[in-house]
């Protein structure tokens, strides 16, 4: 069995030798890597003209942000399962190997491993939970209600699968892209194993995407997220029978996340009374949202009061 | 005025007040045990405080699959050993059914179970579980903590279900095994190699590293193996004087005994028996050795019933034993041996088997239909293993002998019973010779087998064993901790500490080949 790697990345310079070092390392060896660059203009595509010890192609995405550019990378590779890194990460040596023993041995839809998250001084910080990673709970509204860490990275994803409910990124959205392919991905009855080793680890850079101050692009995406998720989920108003029970917790986790979102924006951005009157702006003009605003305006939960008032 | 005047009286005359007076009364024996039982509630809560084993460690966390086996046995044995050194989550959980995940303070590990479990009976051989991949313990605490708590979980089912045998051959390799270690669990696992013999005499001439406990056990075994060999005579010797001056307890006085009787060696072994004798006066009746009995009696040393009854029985299992040689020299033209291996079975050889003009079997023996159709009917002589816990359901009368296969009159403690069991089925009881049994015993160095036993003392009767008379040996379809016979099917889980490759070995050595197979090959 062959497998495809697909790394996005957009001026990663200088973390590319790192991951490179890793897939070298691989002691499974029948893989190729195919490098997306989101419009890198350091030398990364410099670094990458050159032999390494896995076969390698490099792309240059044609649209913005992270999932476009995965998407190239799922669009032009062929082999039967696929996994996605991202460029300032690093693998275990095993990492291929194992998700290749456990494809071959069961086929399924989706393979999960656990990963490490840590700092720049190689401190752990966190990691998979692992209660949540081995529970036999739907993995699908898990990933609805934020049980499990919603990223694309360490697992790997049979093509077909993937092709059959048509899960791709959300184009031009680069915060929470991940989730909407994940619940494309996750969605139905997708045959899911896991492994129970640490095999990623997540590097937590401060300069990471996660760790960026939010601008107003970070609040569009964040609305445009819930608008797809409540498609997805079929809890919109133009949905003839709606579960009143996913509704509400569905309604509940977006508030709470906006509330996140809007600590972050108190604590890290300098127009933060802008960027929150964008976000409720947006939010009571999604009709879209309409149910799950209705839900939240009557609920027992502050939720609402936190963050429209 | 009797009580019953009283209170009929008090009744009639005061209703009210008799039963005020009576309710309190009622009122006041309640109270009593209630009173009496708050003494005794106390201090069964403080010992079950105190017998409560240690909690493990909160960042011990491992997650077992509830399916992961069918068997209860092994379900709560799993449950029973894990729980001592982590904090168990049993569960439906994701991962596969026979993974177990340990979490040692956030990083994980994986490993595997294994099911030594067959007709809800553990199984030896197997270890509970074992890594996916080993760490190496120099990278980190958490991968040396991991590393531990395998080992322990392993030694630990190991132990529970005394398999000597695995346990031998893990620690081969393992860093912390020492000379001691290596003895006892080769010793407990019936591991007679020669090294293992020499490096137990080596730790006898130097009892002081030893713990009294471990000590008297290697003796055991070494005397088992050894017999009165000259090696042992001279640490035998030695403990001769050590018991007199520390402690040891009375039953190893006299096996101590019973070894000098067996070595000829009377002087000391009447010294011994007396020294036991004079630490507890009822010693002799309490550990019975046959040829220690009849010297004492002999000796005109005691009058004790029991003493009488094993100089008795001594003679006459002497007696028998000589009688016993003559009938399989007499007998040796047609003598059928069947061992219960299923190899017979639907060959329908029950009839050639019968043919024979005696027939010889092993414990159990079942002879009823349809068994008898492959295995025959008759019995004229049964060896057995008085501990085989069959024997006393397979009741089978006049029967021409009854060989005991494990016992002998010098080392075996009471005997007297065994026999005393078998006594109804027949009055002929004799012992397989003490010299066959320790001359095979370091040929093969492993405890022998019955089968084995009888046909070498056969062997060296008559020589050389028609294949054509041996039914139901098969030797190669046990393994430790298993048995199997034609009748029961497959047994595990027991301590067989028989080395069927060995024994397979030596019975082609007493074994005539048919001719035409001879040819053939």
């Amino acid at each position: 069995m062959k497998l495809d790697v697909i790394i996005p990345f957009k001026d990663a310079e200088i973390h590319l030798p790192n991951i490179c070092a890793d897939l070298e390392k691989q002691n499974f060896k029948n893989f190729t890597v195919h490098f997306v660059s989101d419009h890198s203009i350091d030398d990364s595509l410099t670094y990458l003209d050159r032999e390494f010890s896995f076969e390698h192609k490099i792309y240059e995405s044609l649209e913005d942000g992270p999932g476009a550019a995965r998407n190239l990378g799922i669009t032009s590779s062929s082999n039967q399962y696929l996994l996605f890194i991202d460029a300032d990460d690093r693998i275990s040596p095993n990492y291929l190997s194992r998700f290749e023993q456990v494809a071959a041995a069961t086929a399924p839809d989706i393979i999960e491993c656990m990963y490490q998250s840590i700092d720049t001084d190689g401190n752990v910080i966190s990691g998979t939970n692992l209660e949540s990673f081995i529970s036999p709970d739907d993995r699908f509204m898990a990933l609805v209600y934020g049980d499990v860490p919603r990223l694309s990275w360490g697992k790997a994803y049979k093509r077909s699968h993937i092709e059959n409910q048509n899960a791709y990124f959300p184009d031009n959205i680069h915060n929470g892209e991940d989730h909407i392919f994940l619940l494309k991905a996750y969605k139905g009855s997708a045959h899911i194993e896991i492994i129970c080793e640490q095999l990623y680890s997540w590097i937590r850079h401060s300069h990471s995407l996660t760790n960026r101050a939010p601008t107003t692009k970070t609040v569009e995406d964040f609305v445009k997220v819930g608008e797809l998720k409540a498609e997805l989920l079929e809890l919109t108003p133009s949905d003839t029978s709606v579960d009143e029970d996913k509704l509400l917790k569905f309604s509940r986790r977006t508030f709470k996340e906006a509330r996140m979102l809007t600590s972050k924006i108190k604590s890290d951005s300098i127009d933060s009374e802008k960027l929150i009157s964008e976000l409720q702006s947006l939010i009571a003009s999604s009709n879209t949202l309409d149910l799950v605003c209705e839900t939240l305006r009557n609920d027992s939960t502050s939720y609402w009061q936190d963050i429209m008032a | 005025m009797g009580t019953f005047v009283k209170k009929t009286k008090k009744l009639i005359l005061h209703p009210k007040k008799f039963f005020i007076d009576r309710q309190r009364k009622i009122d006041a024996a309640k109270l009593v045990p209630s009173i009496q039982q708050k003494p005794q509630a106390a201090p069964q809560k403080k010992t079950a405080a105190k017998q409560a084993p240690p909690k493990p460690n909160p960042n011990l966390k491992v997650y077992i699959n509830s399916s992961f086996t069918e068997s209860g046995k092994l379900f709560q044995h799993v449950k029973n050993i894990f729980g001592k050194y982590v904090n168990l989550h049993i569960g439906d959980y994701r991962f596969p059914k026979s993974d177990v995940i340990f979490d040692i303070s956030g990083r994980i590990y994986s490993a595997e179970l294994s099911s030594p479990a067959e007709n809800n009976i553990l199984v030896k051989g197997f270890l509970l579980a074992t890594p996916k991949e080993t760490p190496s313990h120099s990278e980190s605490k958490f991968n040396s903590t991991f590393v531990e708590l395998i080992h322990k979980i392993n030694v630990e089912h190991m132990k529970s279900i005394s398999d000597f045998n695995l346990l031998y051959k893990y620690y081969e390799d393992r860093p912390e095994r020492n000379e001691n270690s290596q003895v006892k669990y080769a010793l407990s696992a019936g591991i007679y190699e020669s090294d293992i013999i020499s490096k137990a005499i080596g730790i006898l001439e130097n009892p002081a590293t030893l713990h009294q406990r471990d000590l008297i056990f290697t003796f055991k075994k070494v005397y088992r193996v050894l017999g009165t060999e000259q090696r042992l005579e001279s640490i035998a010797n030695k403990f001769a004087a050590i018991v007199k001056k520390e402690p040891f307890p009375t039953d190893f006085l006299m096996l101590l005994a019973a070894f000098f009787t067996e070595s000829g060696d009377f002087k000391r072994a009447l010294e011994m028996a007396n020294l036991a004798k004079s630490k507890d006066a009822a010693s002799w009746s309490k550990h019975r050795y046959l040829g220690l009995a009849h010297l004492i009696y002999s000796a005109g040393l005691s009058e004790e019933l029991a003493v009488k009854q094993d100089h008795d029985l001594y003679l006459s299992l002497t007696r028998n034993e000589w009688e016993f040689e003559n009938y399989l020299y007499e007998n040796c033209r047609s003598l059928a041996v069947v061992g219960n291996s299923p190899i017979e079975l639907s060959k329908r050889k029950g009839e050639a088997i019968d043919s024979h003009s005696k027939v010889v079997r092993f414990n159990s023996a079942i002879t009823d239909y349809p068994h008898c159709l492959d295995y025959g009917k008759r019995i004229s002589v049964l060896i057995t293993n008085p501990r085989y816990y069959e024997t006393q359901r397979n009741r089978k009368h006049e029967l021409d002998f009854i060989l005991i296969s494990d016992g002998n009159l010098f080392s075996t403690k009471d005997l007297f019973y065994k026999v005393n069991d078998l006594a109804p089925f027949s009055n002929k009881i004799c012992l397989l010779p003490r010299k066959v049994d320790l001359k095979l015993t370091q040929k093969i160095c492993a405890s022998p087998s019955s089968g084995l036993k009888f046909l070498t003392w056969l062997y060296e009767i008559n020589g050389l064993i028609s294949e054509k008379s041996l039914f139901g040996f098969s030797l190669t379809d046990q393994a430790h901790g298993i048995a199997t016979s034609y009748s029961g099917g497959r047994k595990v889980g027991l301590n067989t500490i028989h080395n069927w490759s060995s024994e397979k070995i030596h019975l082609e050595q007493l074994v005539l080949k048919d001719e035409a197979e001879v040819f053939s090959k």
